[in-house]
Parts: C-alpha cells; sequence; structure tokens
C-alpha cells in the first residue's frame, strides 16, 4: 500500500491504474445459457458446503449458507439431492480406512465417492458451495467486490491525516461465498460469487487481519452474499 | 496485500526511456563474430536474465525432463545450424515445457524452448525443424537483445512494464534482481511476444535456408506455421508468443516465394511421422495429460488416437486414451473405454490401473463377473494403492449381488 502525493497520484493514474481494475473475480463466470441450465441441469447432487479454514465461518454460519442455498435452489424449481447423501457415501467409504486423513486416502475417498455417487443417482450435475477468502480491491478505505461493498475500519492516521484524508489503493482480504454448478464429467458451467465482509483493517499505512470473533456477525451480510451468488439464476 | 512502489516505476520510466538512442546501431550476426557476443555489459544483462529463467525451470515441474527427448531435439537444432556449432561454440540446449499451447521459442544464449503443444501439433521432423529454425534464427541475429532495445524507445505504459523495468535495471546495474524476475513468464510477455515483423521474416527466411540445408522438405514448412494459426475459439491456442506474429497467410505466401526460389529437390529428411512421435513420445503423452486436465477431450483424443496407431507398443497412450473418452462421458462411451483399456492390458497385462478403471467400466455396464475379476486383478497387482480398500469393496459388493 503506497501513501500518494498529488504528483504521485499523476503518474499513478498514468501507469498504474489499470491493476486495481483488473482485479476483479475474473474466475466468476456462466459457461452456459440459463436456459439450457434450468432444462438439462435442473436435478443436481448438492456436496456439503466447503469452508476454508481461513475464512473463520462457525459451523452455524455454514448450515445457514446451505440452508439458504437449498432454499433459493428450490424455489427455482432444482431439484436437489441433500447433501447428507454424499457425506454418508464418503462416511462409507472413509470407514474402511484405519487412517481416511491421509492426503492419498482422503484423494481417493474423495474421487470414488462422487464416482459412486453417480452411479447410485441419475442426477444432471454437481452443485458445490464454498466459503472463500478471496482478494478484494480497495481505494480510499472501501472495498468492492463481488456485488457488495464495504467501508474498511482504519485507525492511526494521525493529526494531518485524518485532517487532510487518505488516498490508500490495493487489495484486502475479504470473505466470499461461490456456488459452482458443474456437469457428471466435471465441467463447470457455473461459477459465481457473492461477497460477505471484509476480513482486515487498516492501521496507518497496513493493513492487520480482524479477529475471527469479529467476522460473521451479519446475517444481512450472509444472505445479501447468497443471493448474489444466486442471481444469474 | 498488492504494495505499488512508485518510485519505482519512475526510476523504470527513466531507465526504460533514456537509452533509446542506440537502437539504430547493427548487431552482426553471433556467428559472424564467435566469441564476442555478448558485446555489452547491457547484452550480458540480457542474456543473464534469460539464464536466470532457465535455471529456475531446469528440473521442475514446468519442464517434461526426458534426457532423451531433449537429446532428439538438440539433435535437431544442431543439424540445422551444421558448422555454426562449432564456430561459434555453442552448447546446443533445448527445454521441453509442458502447455498445451503451440509454442517455442529462443532465449538470447540459444537455449531453445518448445512446449508440448508444438511437439503435439507437428506432423513430422521437418515440420518441427521449419519452427525451430525460426527460432535459432533469432538467436543468431541476436533477435531478443535487439527487441528489447527497441522496446526500450518505445512508451513504458501498459503491458510488459514490469518486464521492461527488470531489464532496464538489470541493464543498468549489470545484475539480475531476482526479486523483480520470479515471473516464469517474462520470455513470452518480453521477448518472444513482440519481435518486429522485419525480425519475424527474417528469421522465417533464414530458418527455411537453414531447413533446406539440414536436408529436410522446405514443403513442410507451410503446414508447419498454419498450426500457428489462431483460432478464435481456441483460448489455448491464443498464444502470447504467435498472436503477434505477422499473420500467417502473409507468412506462408513469403515462404512459398523463398520455397520457389530456392529450387529445392531431393530433400526427404524428417518425413517419417511414426518415428517422429515415437522420438517425441513423451512429450505427446505429456501434452494429452494437459489436454485431458484442461477438458479439451477432442484435442486429446485425436492427439491419442494418432500417437497410439504410431506407436502401439506404449501401453500408456492406450491407457490415457480410455481415460479421454471416461472424462469425457462419464456415462458412455464404453466400449471406446474397454477397448482402449484392453489394448492397454494387451500391451502390458501388469498396468494395474488399467484392470480398474476396466472393472469401472463393466460394474457400470451391467457386467458384474467381469468387473469382479477385473477388480481382483488390479488388487494383486496393487495391493497397497491408495484405493484398494475401496476397489475391494466394490469387488465385494458385485460378489455380494450375484
Amino acid at each position: 500500500m503506497q501513501r500518494l502525493t498529488c504528483l504521485a497520484v499523476f503518474f499513478f493514474c498514468l501507469l498504474a491504474a489499470t491493476p486495481l481494475q483488473a482485479q476483479k473475480l475474473k474466475d466468476a463466470y456462466i459457461d452456459i445459457k440459463e436456459k439450457t441450465l434450468r432444462k438439462e441441469y435442473s436435478n443436481l447432487a448438492m456436496l456439503p458446503v466447503v469452508a476454508a479454514s481461513s475464512a473463520h465461518a462457525p459451523q452455524a454460519i455454514i448450515e445457514r449458507i446451505a440452508a439458504q442455498v437449498r432454499e433459493i435452489m428450490e424455489d427455482e424449481d432444482f431439484t436437489l439431492l441433500p447433501p447428507e447423501e454424499v457425506a454418508a457415501i464418503r462416511a462409507e467409504f472413509a470407514a474402511l480406512y484405519s487412517e481416511p486423513s491421509a492426503a492419498e486416502n482422503q484423494a481417493a475417498i474423495d474421487e470414488h465417492t462422487i464416482r459412486e455417487l453417480f452411479y447410485r443417482h441419475p442426477v444432471d450435475g454437481l452443485l458445490t458451495v464454498q466459503v472463500l477468502p478471496v482478494g478484494a480491491p480497495f481505494r480510499d478505505d472501501k472495498a468492492e467486490w463481488a456485488g457488495t461493498s464495504q467501508k474498511i475500519e482504519h485507525e492511526g492516521d494521525g493529526f494531518f491525516g485524518t485532517l487532510m484524508g487518505t488516498d490508500y489503493g490495493g487489495t484486502i482480504a475479504a470473505s466470499a461465498i461461490r456456488v459452482i454448478i458443474s456437469d457428471r464429467a466435471g465441467r463447470p458451467l457455473y461459477n459465481w460469487m457473492g461477497g460477505v465482509e471484509v476480513m482486515m483493517m487498516r492501521k496507518g499505512e497496513s493493513l492487520e487481519p480482524l479477529p475471527p470473533e469479529a467476522l460473521w456477525q451479519s446475517d444481512k451480510r450472509v444472505v445479501k452474499a447468497v443471493k448474489y451468488a444466486l442471481k444469474p439464476l | 496485500m498488492h504494495r505499488v512502489g512508485l518510485p519505482s516505476l519512475l526510476l523504470a520510466l527513466l531507465l526504460v526511456a533514456v537509452p533509446g538512442g542506440a537502437v539504430a546501431k547493427s548487431y552482426k550476426p553471433i556467428n559472424e563474430i564467435p566469441g564476442q557476443v555478448p558485446e555489452t555489459e547491457e547484452e550480458e544483462a540480457v542474456w543473464q536474465v534469460g539464464i536466470a529463467h532457465q535455471e529456475e525451470v531446469r528440473g521442475s515441474d514446468e519442464l517434461v525432463n526426458d534426457a532423451a527427448l531433449e537429446r532428439y531435439l538438440e539433435s535437431i537444432v544442431a543439424r540445422l545450424m551444421g558448422e555454426m556449432v562449432q564456430t561459434i561454440g555453442l552448447e546446443v540446449d533445448v527445454l521441453v515445457f509442458r502447455d498445451p499451447s503451440v509454442n517455442a521459442w529462443v532465449y538470447p544464449n540459444g537455449t531453445v524452448a518448445v512446449q508440448t503443444g508444438l511437439l503435439a501439433a507437428m506432423d513430422n521432423e521437418a515440420q518441427l525443424a521449419a519452427i525451430l529454425g525460426h527460432e535459432v534464427s533469432h538467436f543468431l541475429n541476436r533477435h531478443a537483445f535487439i527487441q528489447i532495445k527497441s522496446k526500450q524507445t518505445q512508451s513504458a505504459i501498459g503491458k510488459g512494464l514490469g518486464a521492461l523495468a527488470a531489464i532496464a535495471v538489470a541493464m543498468e546495474t549489470g545484475t539480475v534482481s531476482t526479486g523483480l524476475l520470479d515471473s516464469g513468464q517474462i520470455w513470452t510477455d518480453l521477448v518472444t511476444s513482440g519481435y518486429s515483423r522485419k525480425l519475424e521474416t527474417q528469421a522465417d527466411e533464414q530458418g527455411l535456408q537453414m531447413m533446406i540445408a539440414a536436408g529436410y522438405p522446405p514443403e513442410e514448412a507451410l503446414p508447419a506455421f498454419e498450426e500457428l494459426r489462431i483460432d478464435e475459439d481456441d483460448e489455448i491456442n491464443i498464444s502470447k508468443v504467435w498472436s503477434s506474429h505477422p499473420d500467417i497467410d502473409a507468412r506462408k505466401k513469403n515462404l512459398k516465394k523463398q520455397i520457389k526460389k530456392a529450387k529445392v529437390s531431393g530433400n526427404s529428411a524428417g518425413l517419417d511421422g511414426a518415428a517422429y512421435l515415437r522420438a517425441v513420445q513423451l512429450g505427446v503423452l505429456a501434452n494429452s495429460q494437459l489436454l485431458v486436465q484442461d477438458r479439451d477431450f477432442e484435442e486429446a483424443i485425436a492427439s491419442l488416437e494418432q500417437f497410439t496407431s504410431a506407436v502401439p507398443d506404449k501401453p500408456t497412450g492406450f491407457f490415457l486414451l480410455g481415460e479421454a473418452y471416461r472424462k469425457r462421458t462419464p456415462e458412455g462411451d464404453y466400449e471406446q473405454r474397454v477397448t482402449a483399456y484392453r489394448q492397454t492390458l494387451a500391451v502390458n497385462d501388469g498396468f494395474a490401473a488399467a484392470w480398474r478403471e476396466l472393472g469401472m467400466a463393466q460394474r457400470q455396464q451391467g457386467r458384474p463377473a467381469e468387473a469382479g475379476a477385473a477388480f481382483s486383478r488390479y488388487l494383486e497387482l496393487a495391493p497397497d494403492a491408495a484405493d484398494a480398500p475401496i476397489i475391494a469393496w466394490y469387488r465385494d459388493r458385485l460378489g455380494a449381488a450375484q
């Protein structure tokens, strides 16, 4: 992060403004027409919500997200095989191992869980929901990403900083909910994210993580993120 | 957190803008002044940037790292260069990158880089020689350095600023800052992304001459260059390198003119497609795996069909073909899949994964006895495999169901 003077702003705009614009969530895309998705992929197996540990999402929030996704998808006339079915197959395979958590064993269990799921159920594809941290571009202590925006908490600007205002730019860690729909061959058809909240604060010229207990306090933000992640449907 | 260091950006701007006047200088080809290149500290710095990248990737997973494959490709480069190898005192060196795009480049010190996509796209050695000759010409004529000098006169704004800054700093200080060069794309983003039309044409023509002198039929350059055409629907093929080259039609037109002018007859080296595929087999198989990973199944299947007919004693080719069919259509293509797995086993009965996938296909097809037998064979061959407990579970369930 760089404090920008007037001269610097000029050169910055001239030379380096584009990287900020380029940091939109480029990996979000929809690779199928909505009509086709609804017609050919209306019967999906929902996988258990996967939350990155660095997202610090409590179990109750994960369950809330899963329930909300199911509700919206079913309202949109999709039929969902519940995540419990996948979890049951996985548990059945994991029970065959003395060390199911070993990386190699876990990979084998995961792969065959999906193959067995498709063997047992004639679903059209998979619905995956992830909770993850992403890089959100920010400027002037305001981050904007994946359909949402948020003011960044800050302190330590000093008297002149507070008086003159600040102009910082960069990328800050933020949480998001990603929804992926893929076909039986694993081809992702729909990959869209809804932003939840900023996970850091600014102290002077540095960014520091917010404590986990300060995160996931706004149900409104979670609901909005899920709705945005499913909005294209 | 992304940090924008403004002073270094300004420094870069100054460094890349100031020494522009030197571009008008002409640079003799390396073979005409052996032992004298790099001529200046600036050129030495550019060489070092390339060498630093080679050191970074050598031995890494980015490369295929097969000595026999590299030796084969080096023999083609040596054949194209002929006596120039001794004149220059060059140690011919080729690196093979795992990348499905049709691409090649040369480092300023003469090390040639080819991507697996290029090896798979060529029908024979003569076609590959056309591309390698082109790259060797870039090296002989010091095009990387000339191009960088030329770029220094251009605006520093826009794409490539970071790479230009890195080169500029290297030129200024005579040292390579690895901190500025951690991107493995530096050569594909900078040196190879923007040779001028004039330099490209020179490389095309000299490459063709080298091809002819080495006994390759020059007509093979035309289909080779055709493979470089960018298909707008094919994202993989929109490579940084060739997309900026003069358009393929214009280049082919010029090559046809040069071929006609050369009046060559009797050149027939490097036309045996099967021998070529055998020589580059590891590169082609690595490329097929990448295509399957990238879900480019049609391309993978086409490549593997061609490969397995040319190299029928390589079980991995048949197995990958079966896997490409399976991943393309998890609930279909059973006949093709089963055939490919059986062909794998016909070459090598101990290919455990082929037994497993044969069993999985037969289980899906509702042939429990055959599937159970295939699973048993898999478990005999790979009792300690990570998925052995699950395969045993499948087998036992099939047994119980009968």
